[in-house]
């Protein structure tokens, strides 16, 4: 799983590059996505000292940590995961990945993004086509959007 | 000479497995140009469901859509089917329309016999007790001992999807083994080629799927199809997955 390709990068990169400053409300919010994700603290710490690395040490402050009420909606969109809906959901997405046409890079990306999230069995099944038949994919919830960006479903500008 | 019967059944089937299902009017034609009976439409349907298997045709998909391309062209090139018009336009389609997309069989070219719908992961044996490979057989004389008169397989040599006819296939090939022996008797052992293991055939697969950098639905749906075959399960095909990336970056 690389670091880059997971939700929570995208939610560090919420909490910290709208003003390059990391407020005390978005490191709650990331410690409750820790929790709502299963994360544990040596992958959450290796996510982290690669995220400094690579984005926090180049970013200039420029406030006061303003990205934690997009980190507050994103984190909100976690809820997703209790959705009985989630597994088909994950599952026709990786179809429409398929259909839309997957390289090795994207494939990998977005199976590590939905890993994390605990749903890369369902999406794996979509792409590979295995088990029964993926439905349509009707509307991408928040929570994939990201995902969805990285695999041509959405986007990348909406 | 293939009967017509034959024809006609090799004709319903590559209409059934077409993207748009059997054409009726098409079969029609076929029957009429070949003055078959109702009876005999009825027959092959009856085969056709028997044996279709969903369109997989107990693992043999391929190999049954190859024998019946080669009936139509059969009875085209000695016209017992026009071979030109706009009838004869209709039944190339049908038989190209499939040779694109069918004609060969990956695991064939390398080497693997494929386990015929069930054989277990690392399982190599050639698929003597498929029933439809008797059907597929290319020896006109051996076929016509196990084709009944309708074209089909004789009811003795009892074809069901069940595996009952291993025993009658296994008689055949014993019998069949010494003439074979005599005539390749000075070059023993030559053309025996150890095959590829399923597994390693299996990622070899994989690898050219991804060999244009995309991954496509009729690339998804032949892995799938080939998992099912060898026995691979999905876990051993996502583990080969990531190794096989991993090496490649």
């Amino acid at each position: 799983m690389k670091a880059e390709n997971t939700p929570f990068w995208h939610a560090l990169e919420l909490a910290w590059c709208s003003d390059g400053a990391l407020s005390l409300h978005s490191i709650r919010l990331l410690d409750a996505m820790q929790n709502m994700i299963g994360l544990s603290n040596s992958e959450r710490a290796e996510i982290e000292s690669h995220f400094e690395e690579e984005v926090v040490y180049d970013l200039t402050r420029a406030g006061f940590g303003c990205g934690d009420q997009a980190l507050a909606a994103w984190v909100g969109t976690l809820t997703f995961l209790d959705d009985p809906a989630s597994y088909d959901v994950s599952k026709a997405m990786g179809k429409a990945a398929m259909l839309a046409g997957l390289s090795r890079e994207r494939w990998l990306a977005s199976h590590s993004w939905m890993g994390q999230l605990g749903l890369g069995e369902p999406y794996a099944e979509g792409v590979w086509l295995e088990g029964e038949e993926a439905g349509e994919i009707a509307r991408v919830p928040a929570l994939l959007v990201p995902v969805a960006k990285m695999i041509g479903l959405i986007d990348q500008d909406e | 000479m293939l009967a017509p019967e034959q024809i006609l059944h090799a004709a319903m089937i590559l209409s059934v497995e077409s993207e748009e299902g059997i054409d009726e009017g098409l079969i029609s034609q076929v029957q009429e140009t070949l003055e078959c009976d109702s009876e005999d439409h009825e027959a092959a349907m009856s085969h056709i469901e028997n044996h279709r298997d969903g369109g997989d045709w107990g693992g043999r998909r391929d190999a049954v859509l190859h024998r019946s391309r080669e009936r139509v062209r059969e009875a085209m090139d000695n016209d017992t089917l026009p071979s030109s018009g706009s009838f004869s336009d209709e039944l190339n389609g049908l038989v190209g329309e499939q040779a694109d997309h069918e004609d060969i069989d990956p695991f064939a070219e390398l080497g693997v016999a494929s386990g015929g719908g069930g054989g277990s992961f690392g399982d190599n044996t050639v698929d003597s007790s498929d029933p439809l490979s008797v059907f597929m057989d290319d020896d006109d004389e051996e076929e016509e001992d196990l084709v009944d008169g309708d074209g089909f397989l004789a009811s003795d040599s009892a074809l069901n999807l069940d595996g009952e006819v291993v025993e009658d296939d296994v008689e055949e090939q014993e019998v069949e083994v010494p003439s074979v022996e005599e005539e390749v008797d000075e070059e023993p052992e030559e053309d025996e080629q150890p095959a590829t293991p399923p597994n390693v055939a299996y990622e070899m697969l994989m690898s050219t799927c991804w060999i244009d950098g995309i991954l496509d639905p009729a690339e998804a749906k032949l892995l799938a199809r080939k998992r099912e075959e060898l026995g691979i399960s999905f876990e051993q095909h996502l583990e080969m997955l990531q190794s096989m990336l991993e090496r490649s970056s």
